[in-house]
């Protein structure tokens, strides 16, 4: 399964998204590749971090900012993983674009905001674009930071907004804020390691985990 | 009857990314207004006989340098005993 966990605009939890997905995926003992297309290197630089610890499974984990090169890598490295997990975006990119022609799901975060929500517009007309060359392509849209809670208007409006946009399917598993997914992501660590353990976002990241794969 | 959409080429979708122009391929200057700015380098003793020029004429560095270029396009210059002019 190649899934990508894409935006063209940034700020959205693209990367700790992406991250936790892979290590979850590796927790259980799939053979997980991520793959970091954005020119930042914040998931090569979180799995870095987490490799420097000693912290185990280990991930593998390469950067291809340049969409041709993470095209022929994947095409080349696809039969050796069992979970490619491809972070991109933060803008319209080679990468990104590469991505989408390669994914099974396209894996949209957004937050419960108007800005998030205006942008979501901009990903699914590429997202058009990329079905135009392939077939299959799944997009999910799933609400990263939403407001704690379960009768935040806020987000409540976000997901409706999702049904204007027909390129998604929304995903009623959102990750709601809360520190224990940035403390982790610094340290290279899915919520599912964190110490102190939060239950709620342990239950939240395996929720969204199990409608992916 | 059964619909045909033609299908585009994936090449040409990845390289329409605003970030696919390789390096050789993007333009050497940067616009500014009717001009354009490029990145000069220059040694410092000629950058010292240029900015003395531009106090004397009362001109700025930059309209002795394009008045030089200029003037060295129309008369032509010397490289090495080739001689090019435009």
């Amino acid at each position: 399964m190649i899934i990508t966990v894409g935006n063209t605009k940034g700020g959205v939890g693209k990367t700790t998204i992406a991250v936790n997905i892979a290590i979850a995926r590796a927790i259980i003992g799939k053979d997980v590749w991520l793959i970091d297309g954005d020119r930042q290197h914040t998931a090569q630089t979180a799995i870095s971090i987490r490799s420097e610890s000693g912290v185990e499974p280990g991930i593998s984990c390469a950067s291809y900012p340049d969409g041709n090169t993470l095209r022929a890598q994947v095409k080349q490295q696809v039969g050796k993983f069992d979970d490619i997990i491809i972070d991109a975006g933060g803008r319209d990119s080679t990468a990104l674009r590469a991505a989408l022609v390669l994914s099974d799901i396209i894996l949209v975060p957004f937050q419960p905001r108007s800005y998030d929500v205006w942008a979501l517009e901009d990903i699914a007309s590429l997202i058009d674009e990329a079905r135009s060359v392939r077939d299959g392509l799944k997009a999910y849209a799933v609400l990263n930071c939403a407001d704690p809670g379960t009768k935040s208007t806020d987000n409540e409006e976000a997901a409706a907004a999702v049904a204007d946009v027909p390129q998604f399917e929304y995903l009623p598993t959102p990750l709601r804020r809360r520190k224990a997914y940035s403390n982790a992501a610094g340290q290279g660590l899915s919520v599912l390691e964190y110490k102190p353990r939060d239950n709620k976002a342990n239950d939240e990241l395996k929720a969204l985990i199990s409608i992916l794969f | 009857m059964s619909i045909v959409r033609p299908k585009k080429n994936a090449e040409a979708f990845i390289s329409g990314a605003p970030d696919s122009a390789t390096p050789s391929e993007r333009p050497k200057f940067v616009k500014k207004g009717k001009k354009v700015q490029i990145t000069l380098t220059i040694a410092l003793p000629l950058l010292e006989r240029v900015d003395d020029l531009a106090g004397r004429l009362s001109l700025s560095r930059a309209a002795v340098i394009n008045l030089a270029i200029h003037q060295g396009m129309e008369r032509g210059i010397n490289v090495d005993g080739k001689y090019g002019v435009m």
